[in-house]
């Protein structure tokens, strides 16, 4: 102390003050003063109101008093950090919601739920942990703390415990659950000491052993690993009088010693088979060395008679740690012993990942399937949050190597990876992994997918949750567009970026692959058209950078940092895990992000889909006719405002040359000088020309005129007049497709004919 | 969440809920004084009763916050105001999902009423029912003519408990959905419950009393005991008795016909009759007569407090005038009896509104702990009240 002063900091002296005009507190025992530790301390009387039965003696059938004494000790760092809380060293024990701790001790109540840190920085200061040391003390009169009714059994404490023991906690549930007699078997298990303490897991839940010889064969205990952590190899041992046995007594944690440890397993009903057990590991175990410690791990397996406090099991797992030292001849004995509890962390797992992420995890829907097709930096940032939110298992596609300019935007970072030049599905698949997803293994992932297509169009039939294109590829959409519908098992997604990431693609086909994504596609080509900000991305911004990679080297790839992908791919993630946890959109689903202006986010606009109809056209050569039923009803209400003359227009629409297909993506009112008649529609040309080239012009000649549609109000087939116009449209656009569409009230009809002349 | 009584602060009105910690986490609401400006943020000159409340109901299967049981004791517009607003009436198909920006509505799933009293309330002079009151009349109709048209109890949102036997057989073909006085029933909203047991005192019936028209003249209330544990499968340590707008007769009368039993009338926890009001224990009036006396039977019938009993007055603060109700007349009476147990009277009107919330536990009722309120509450409108001059 020497020269510190032994005035009160102003913070401690502004909580004591708080703390004695508080209504539950009853006055200050003691003026504050220092303790041992340096830390500044005060004695408060506490009121707690006592159910009306008690109130006659004064205490509580729990043991709680009207007048309750606590201490709170503020530590040097206050009010950085809360203060400390203890009740008087006789308080019970028994209660739930204390923290561990050895009789004789003040005991220490745990109050809260969160960190007390936090709570002191809430509106009410001080007050709320007063406010919440009245509500505890409070519920404790009435033994209220542990309520089997509403919240379930409080499991044993181990929040301030310095040990952990990680471990796939529902498997060994599942095990457990099944045993209806007593058993106690070994798993393997691994530790380090930090410099916390113990921290282990187990290796594999679902091997459990029945005898030591099974559990150490080509497992050396005791062998330091050489692993940065050097882990030792060890065993754990569950233990449980089986689930025939529920134990409902809730008992204070005061396992500290190996005989208190036997106490405890008498009181689940196991000491026999926990005594067996170590008297096993004593006469088979040797180290390597003398003087060298050996953690054990018990687990004892206990049923409750009800649930766990927010888990649907009534099985607690109760942790503790032997620690072995080895005599002079290398051997354990259990006179040398130490026992320490252990705090029990769930393994990384599906249902931990979609907790946390605040989805609603569905045991039954678990395994929906996901195939990413393209690993790139979008595909690998889209696989790593769905996984991350507890989606998968995944299979993945992607013939591209991992190489130095990737490490700007992938999601994977590994530098040698990068230099080694390893393939991207790899890399990505260990990633996956990391975050404790499971993978689907695929035969030949770094193949072509178009290839793999070829060869098995079925390809995908086994996936059930959803097939994301992520490869930004035309060739892969075609090759996708092949696939007949029952050969998915799940609807196709496609995303893309666009205009060096100021748009983004979101299309998600329809029931049936109708719509499919080439006609999403179509549509994004129109809307490009017809908004100027997606034009000017989509159609007037380089589509492809070119980045040196090296001397004389490039890489065609849009040039974007990661964070504008991230801005993209956390949205899209966001819809496919929503579209995963749901049912699909009958008609599919477009989106169309737009970066705002000063990149902060992304505004989604979501399109109108509708169902397609599909002719089939030309007589020679075939070619496929897709139009979307919104412009055929855009078809329909013009020939009724005509009625009875006849009407039409001129079809625009984008070429896929390689998939002989033609897809309609809006109409063109016909010009001023077109005539109407009852029998005849001509369609003018007044202006014509030059609305074509404008169109030809803004799209990059992505759209531009396929032909022409008129209708027939009164049904009927194509006339003499129809063919002649199609042979002349054919002869006028070479080898470019014509079509001449009729509408009538009972269906489209295309005019039959060649629509080329090749 | 654990058993337990609220008592909300609504003026002089009641509104009560009882929370069983059940596996379907029962809620029981006693009557309800929901005024505009409790649910105007704008005018928080009220407590916001129906956020309080709707904190502490639970969402259906489909969303919508519900309650089990609501009790109508009877029908005055201080134990009914708010219903049409805040309540869905009618068949449960027709609800509306809520427009942008306004509450879901919530479903009762269990009407407990009694038409006697409606009738009796009816015949009284100068009484016309309010809206609400009107409003809670249609659905207990209509619930009542579901039954009477299947001859079976409905589903949630349907069904009703008739409180008391009518006269003149208007209640005979109710049997399955009707409790008659003196009896006991421990069936909530279709759930047979081993944690309460629900004993009906009033409204009392023409056979109990010499005077019909006398008690015509009277407010009229269901009346009743209600035997509660703390768990699914405890004894029923709490016990909790209200008598909506009970007058001096009935409790007379209540005195008379249990007075050989008197733990009929006994309790834990009180709601004062008629906010507090001087009439539940005196036929002379407050501030006319000089000298008012206290009817002896009446306060007996009032007086069966267990030791530490709790006695709640719902009403605006209690001060020494001539104002009735709350009278302070009347206070001093319950204050006498809360002393003989060394009980305590308490008052839902104070400076600070809360909640009064009594938890109802194993070993009978506890007080909720006293807590701080916020540290910085009032000083910034405390601070901006006066101009701050600066130099």
């Amino acid at each position: 102390m020497g020269f510190l002063s032994q005035e009160l900091p102003i913070a401690v002296k502004a909580a004591i003050d708080q703390i004695s005009i508080h209504p539950s507190v009853n006055g200050a025992a003691t003026t504050p003063c220092k303790d041992k530790q340096d830390n500044w301390a005060i004695e408060i009387n506490m009121d707690v109101p006592l159910p009306r039965d008690a109130r006659d003696q004064g205490i509580s059938a729990t043991g709680v008093k009207a007048t309750e004494w606590a201490k709170i000790v503020f530590p040097n760092s206050f009010p950085a950090h809360a203060p400390r809380l203890f009740l008087r060293a006789d308080f019970n024990r028994a209660h739930p919601h204390i923290n561990p701790g050895k009789p004789g001790e003040l005991v220490s109540p745990c109050i809260y739920e969160g960190r007390l840190d936090d709570l002191l920085h809430e509106p009410d200061w001080i007050n709320s942990i007063i406010n919440q040391l009245a509500d505890w003390l409070s519920k404790a009169a009435t033994g209220e703390l542990l309520d089997c009714s509403g919240q379930g059994w409080e499991p044993i404490r181990r929040d301030s415990v310095d040990g952990t023991i990680v471990t796939d906690i529902s498997n060994i549930r599942k095990r457990i659950a099944k045993a209806k007699n007593p058993i106690s078997q070994y798993i393997r298990y691994e530790y380090w000491q930090s410099v916390v303490g113990h921290m282990g897991r187990v290796i594999d839940e679902s091997t459990l052993y029945s005898t030591i010889g099974e559990a150490t064969r080509h497992f050396g205990i005791g062998i330091a690993e050489r692993s940065p952590f050097r882990t030792n190899f060890s065993l754990a041992l569950v233990v449980s009088s089986g689930t025939k046995n529920t134990i409902d007594v809730y008992q204070p944690d005061d396992v500290d010693s190996l005989e208190r440890l036997l106490a405890r397993a008498e009181s689940y009903g196991c000491r026999s088979g926990l005594e067996n057990r170590l008297k096993e590991i004593t006469e088979n175990i040797t180290l390597p060395l003398i003087e060298q410690t050996l953690d054990v791990t018990i687990l004892f397996a206990v049923k409750r008679p009800c649930n766990l406090i927010g888990e649907d099991s009534d099985i607690e797992l109760i942790p503790y740690g032997i620690t072995f030292i080895s005599d002079e001849n290398r051997r354990l004995q259990l006179t040398r012993t130490s026992v320490f509890p252990l705090v029990l962390i769930h393994k990384v797992s599906q249902q931990l990942l979609a907790e946390t992420s605040d989805r609603n995890f569905n045991q039954a829907e678990r395994r929906k399937e996901i195939a990413m097709i393209g690993c790139g930096s979008l595909g690998s940032k889209i696989a790593m949050h769905l996984a991350r939110s507890g989606h998968g298992p995944f299979r993945l596609y992607d013939k591209d190597c991992f190489s130095p300019h990737n490490i700007a935007r992938h999601a994977v970072a590994n530098l040698a990876a990068a230099e080694f030049m390893l393939p991207k599905v790899w890399l990505t698949e260990t990633l996956l992994t990391q975050v404790g997803a499971q993978i689907t293994q695929v035969k030949n992932p770094l193949e072509d997918v178009i290839s793999l297509l070829q060869n098995k169009p079925d390809l995908f039939a086994k996936c059930n949750g959803l097939i994301i294109d992520a490869t930004a590829s035309s060739s892969v959409q075609d090759a996708l567009c092949m696939v007949r519908p029952k050969q998915f098992g799940a609807p196709l997604l496609q995303v893309a970026l666009y205009g060096r990431g100021t748009i983004g693609f979101f299309g998600l086909e329809g029931k049936d692959r109708n719509p499919r994504v080439d006609d999403l596609v179509a549509q994004l080509y129109q809307l490009g058209l017809d908004s100027s900000p997606v034009g000017a991305a989509l159609y007037q911004a380089t589509n492809f950078d070119r980045i040196n990679t090296g001397q004389g080297c490039a890489s065609f790839s849009m040039k974007m940092s990661d964070a504008k992908i991230s801005l993209f791919s956390a949205g899209i993630s966001e819809r496919a895990s929503q579209l995963l946890d749901n049912d699909s959109p009958k008609f599919g689903e477009l989106l169309v992000g737009l970066l705002t202006e000063d990149g902060l986010g992304v505004n989604w606009l979501r399109q109108p889909t509708t169902k397609i109809e599909i002719l089939s056209i030309g007589n020679q050569s075939k070619w496929e006719l897709r139009i979307p039923v919104a412009l055929k009803d855009q078809m329909r209400m013009e020939t009724e405002q005509r009625r009875p003359l006849e009407t039409g227009g001129v079809l625009i629409g984008h070429i896929n040359w390689g998939r002989r297909t033609l897809y309609v993506t809006s109409l063109l009112p016909p010009p001023t000088d077109s005539e109407f008649r009852t029998d005849e529609f001509v369609l003018g040309i007044q202006g014509l020309k030059k609305q074509i080239s404008t169109i030809e012009k803004n799209t990059s000649h992505t759209l531009s005129y396929l032909g022409t549609w008129h209708s027939h109000p009164n049904g009927g087939g194509a006339s003499g007049k129809d063919r002649k116009t199609l042979a002349q449209l054919t002869r006028e656009r070479g080898n470019v497709p014509s079509i001449c569409l009729i509408y009538r009230p009972e269906g489209l009809l295309a005019v039959p004919g060649p629509v080329t002349n090749s | 969440m654990s058993t337990q009584i609220t008592f909300f602060p609504v003026g002089n009105g009641d509104m009560t809920l009882i929370e069983l910690d059940d596996a379907s986490q029962t809620k029981i609401l006693i009557d309800m004084n929901i005024r505009d400006s409790a649910d105007d943020e704008a005018n928080e000159d009220y407590f916001d009763v129906a956020s309080e409340l709707r904190s502490r109901l639970k969402n259906d299967s489909k969303g919508r916050p519900y309650i089990d049981v609501f009790l109508q004791t009877h029908p005055d517009q201080d134990h009914v105001r708010g219903l049409a607003k805040h309540f869905h009436l009618g068949a449960v198909d027709d609800y509306m999902e809520p427009k942008e920006g306004e509450q879901a509505k919530i479903i009762i799933q269990e009407i407990w009423s009694s038409q006697i009293v409606w009738r009796r309330a009816d015949r009284r002079t100068g009484h016309t029912l309010c809206e609400d009151a009107k409003a809670f009349n249609t659905e207990a109709k209509r619930r009542v003519n579901l039954y009477k048209k299947a001859k079976k109890i409905g589903a949630a949102g349907d069904r009703i408990r008739i409180i008391g036997k009518d006269e003149d057989g208007k209640t005979d073909d109710l049997e399955a959905i009707l409790t008659e006085v003196d009896k006991t029933f421990t069936k909530i909203n279709e759930r047979e419950m081993q944690m309460v047991e629900v004993y009906v005192l009033g409204p009392l019936q023409a056979k109990d009393v010499e005077d019909e028209d006398r008690l015509s003249k009277n407010h009229s209330s269901v009346i009743l005991q209600f035997k509660i544990a703390a768990q699914p499968y405890g004894s029923k340590t709490n016990i909790f008795l209200c008598g909506g707008d009970a007058e001096v007769a009935i409790w007379r009368e209540l005195w008379r016909k249990h007075q050989n039993a008197p733990h009929c009338l006994s309790y834990d926890i009180l709601l004062t009759p008629h906010h507090c009001s001087w009439h539940t224990l005196s036929e002379d009036s407050w501030s006319r007569s000089k000298n008012p006396k206290v009817d002896e039977d009446a306060k007996s019938a009032l007086s069966q407090a267990k030791r530490y009993a709790q006695l709640i007055a719902s009403s605006n603060v209690i001060k020494d005038d001539d104002n009735d109700p709350p009278c302070w007349g009347a206070k001093k009476e319950y204050e006498a009896i809360a002393a003989n147990v060394s009980g305590e009277f308490v008052c839902t009107g104070t400076k600070d509104q809360e909640v009064i919330e009594i938890a109802l536990t194993s070993g009978g009722p506890q007080k909720s702990p006293k807590r701080a309120s916020n540290v910085t509450l009032g000083a910034g409108l405390a601070s901006s009240a006066t101009p701050k001059p600066h130099g």
